[in-house]
């Protein structure tokens, strides 16, 4: 097993140090920063995301794995920038206003990140003007909105109205325990993830 | 059938002479005040107050003349206490309708936010603007080294989380002597005045209480990192909860039906957890406190579990449940009729009579009834099954909808 692999499965087993004693085993071998993200971070994200799609690995596995790969990016991010690589896109993710529930957000921005993508966190209890302000900062490609409850589901739909007014560009992307697709559609949103893992693939499709 | 046998009958097995109804006899089944207020307009009952008694998810006492008209098979253990006006005060909910909350409660107003604070003052929940619900803003283990403590002090941090430091009907009697002479004496007042089956919360919660200490996604990723110190916070926990388990159920045990556990195991997607992760670290710990609570009364145990949990239901049989609640049809692996053709006749399904996701908020009330009519229809026969909403009935939800939701159990009693 060479070591871009050897990374891959200390990412997916959650082993941190491992992953970050590999990933500096790695660059003195010759990999470039580059190389290691695509070819042992992203693709170690994908399996834990796609175990955790099937049922397979649970939100304990996907917080180790998570962990893991922080402890191998905080090596890799100033490279990456050194080089000029570009994110796959930039993501900004936040839980509606009204709702302080975190989990399901922190989980879709892992998978994001995860995936090469890069996460701008604004929290919870984000309101249209904040992600606005944040927008006209940094250019998101998407935006992330989470909410856990019946009751502030419904703020969904003020915001995505007042996003299309400020002439944001980002494609809306949905999810949360009481979101479906229909209602995703029915109040504007670009696209629906069924679970943190799912906003992933919802995202690249539009990419392709 | 009188109320109590009915239910009972269900958790028996047995087929009730209707499908047995639980509403508001604990606090998934209940309803949000600001909701209730509305659904006492329109059935006409003008008697009585909005009495909030769970502060957090500001949830209503069902009154004796609404469970009347609905016709509710279920009561509260909490409905023996706080009976006089003393023990409440005035409040105005967040739409504005006067209510009343127990006295006891702290609230601080900051700039339009409010808060709950402990009795020292400390803010352990927040209700910010646009919000129905104080949610947990303080987390008093949070920065504990998890890997090392010994988890001495588990029981004075409960005063500083939301969920165990904010006491409610009932729960709000110390457990020394007097605290227990008072809660025995209530239980009996309410087992001779009402022939519905009571439900006792008692909570012995292990999973979610070391999330309310430490915080969700911490102890979530604590479960992967550290096996030996989640097994003996497990431990601790069940200690603290098995002393109170046998002083309280010394009190009241003789006179309440169900004894009601309580942690949230699943997602909408699946379980938190693995089965593996189940096994290891808390299904010896729900087995022996599930266990020890029929030994000491008469009980049949409950336990509230929201989520997609039928990967785990199997082991949470095996660990002495008779009921569990609240059935959450919406998740993954949640099909009723899957769940009924594998498990009738081991396991209660106390809910998922209707579902709170789409239907009962967003559907029509024609769609209600339809839908409440199928769900009778495939979890009912046989008994196995007691009648509830899968979760509480939140702001926004159309009163015609609930009421098409209870008349299509059985027909309520309309005063108007």
């Amino acid at each position: 097993m060479n070591t871009l692999e050897q990374i891959q499965e200390n990412l997916v087993a959650g082993n941190a140090n491992k992953v970050t004693e590999l990933t500096n085993q790695a660059l003195s071998e010759g990999a470039t920063a580059a190389m290691i993200l695509d070819d042992a971070m992203i693709v170690g994200m994908k399996v834990i995301g796609d175990r955790f799609k099937a049922g397979q690995a649970f939100i304990p596995e996907m917080l180790i794995a998570a962990r893991a790969m922080t402890a191998g990016l905080t090596i890799l991010e100033p490279l990456l920038a050194d080089s000029g690589v570009k994110a796959k896109g930039t993501i900004f993710v936040g839980t509606v206003q009204g709702d302080l529930h975190d989990i399901g957000k922190n989980l879709a921005a892992i998978m994001f990140k995860g995936a090469g993508y890069k996460v701008v966190d604004l929290g919870v209890n984000v309101s249209s003007a904040q992600f606005i302000e944040k927008a006209k900062e940094i250019e998101p490609d998407f935006i992330g909105i989470s909410a856990l409850l019946t009751t502030t589901m419904v703020n969904m739909e003020g915001i995505i109205k007042d996003l299309k007014a400020a002439g944001v560009k980002a494609k809306v992307i949905i999810g949360g325990a009481p979101v479906t697709a229909e209602y995703a559609k029915s109040i504007g949103a670009d696209l629906y993830a069924a679970s943190a893992a799912d906003g992933v693939e919802a995202v690249a499709s539009t990419q392709a | 059938m009188n109320s109590r046998e009915r239910v009972m009958a269900a958790v028996n097995h047995q087929q009730p002479d209707r499908p047995a109804i639980d509403f508001g006899g604990h606090r998934s089944s209940g309803i949000m005040a600001v909701t209730y207020a509305k659904l006492k307009a329109a059935l006409g009952i003008t008697t009585g107050h909005i009495y909030v008694y769970d502060m957090i998810q500001q949830l209503a006492i069902v009154e004796p003349e609404v469970m009347d008209a609905l016709n509710v098979d279920t009561v509260e253990l909490g409905r023996a206490f706080m009976l006089s006006d003393g023990d409440w005060k005035d409040w105005i909910l967040p739409d504005g309708t006067p209510c009343k909350i127990p006295a006891f409660i702290n609230i601080e107003n900051d700039r339009g936010d409010q808060y709950l604070l402990a009795d020292d003052g400390t803010r352990l929940g927040v209700q910010v603007k646009d919000s129905f619900f104080f949610e947990q803003c303080h987390f008093p283990m949070a920065d504990v080294d998890f890997e090392n403590d010994p988890f001495d002090n588990l029981a004075e941090q409960f005063a500083y989380t939301q969920w165990t430091g904010i006491a409610a009907p009932g729960s709000h009697l110390p457990m020394d002597e007097a605290g227990l002479a008072k809660l025995a004496a209530g239980a009996k007042r309410l087992r001779e005045e009402t022939d519905r089956a009571i439900i006792g919360l008692f909570g012995g919660n292990l999973f979610e209480i070391p999330q309310y200490l430490i915080g969700m996604e911490k102890y979530l990723l604590y479960l992967g990192l550290y096996p030996d110190a989640v097994k003996r916070f497990s431990e601790k926990l069940t200690a603290l909860h098995m002393e109170n388990l046998e002083k309280w159920l010394g009190a009241v045990g003789p006179y309440i039906d169900i004894v009601l556990f309580g942690d949230d195991l699943g997602t909408q997607t699946g379980p938190f957890m693995s089965t593996q992760m189940y096994r290891d670290y808390f299904k010896p710990y729900h087995s022996k406190l599930w266990h020890r609570a029929k030994e000491l009364a008469d009980v049949k145990v409950q336990l509230h579990c929201c989520g997609g949990v039928e990967p785990l239901l199997n082991d949470l049989i095996e660990a002495g449940l008779d009921a569990i609640n609240p059935v959450q049809i919406s998740c993954n692996g949640m099909d009723s009729q899957e769940l009924k053709d594998k498990y009738d006749n081991r396991i209660c399904l106390w809910g998922g009579g209707c579902d709170t996701r789409e239907v009962l908020p967003l559907g029509t009330p024609a769609e209600v009834s339809k839908h409440v009519k199928e769900q009778i229809n495939i979890l009912n026969p046989g008994g196995s099954f007691v009648f509830q909403q899968v979760h509480n009935i939140l702001a926004g939800v159309p009163v015609e909808n609930i009421i098409a939701m209870f008349d299509a159990v059985t027909p309520i009693k309309r005063n108007i």
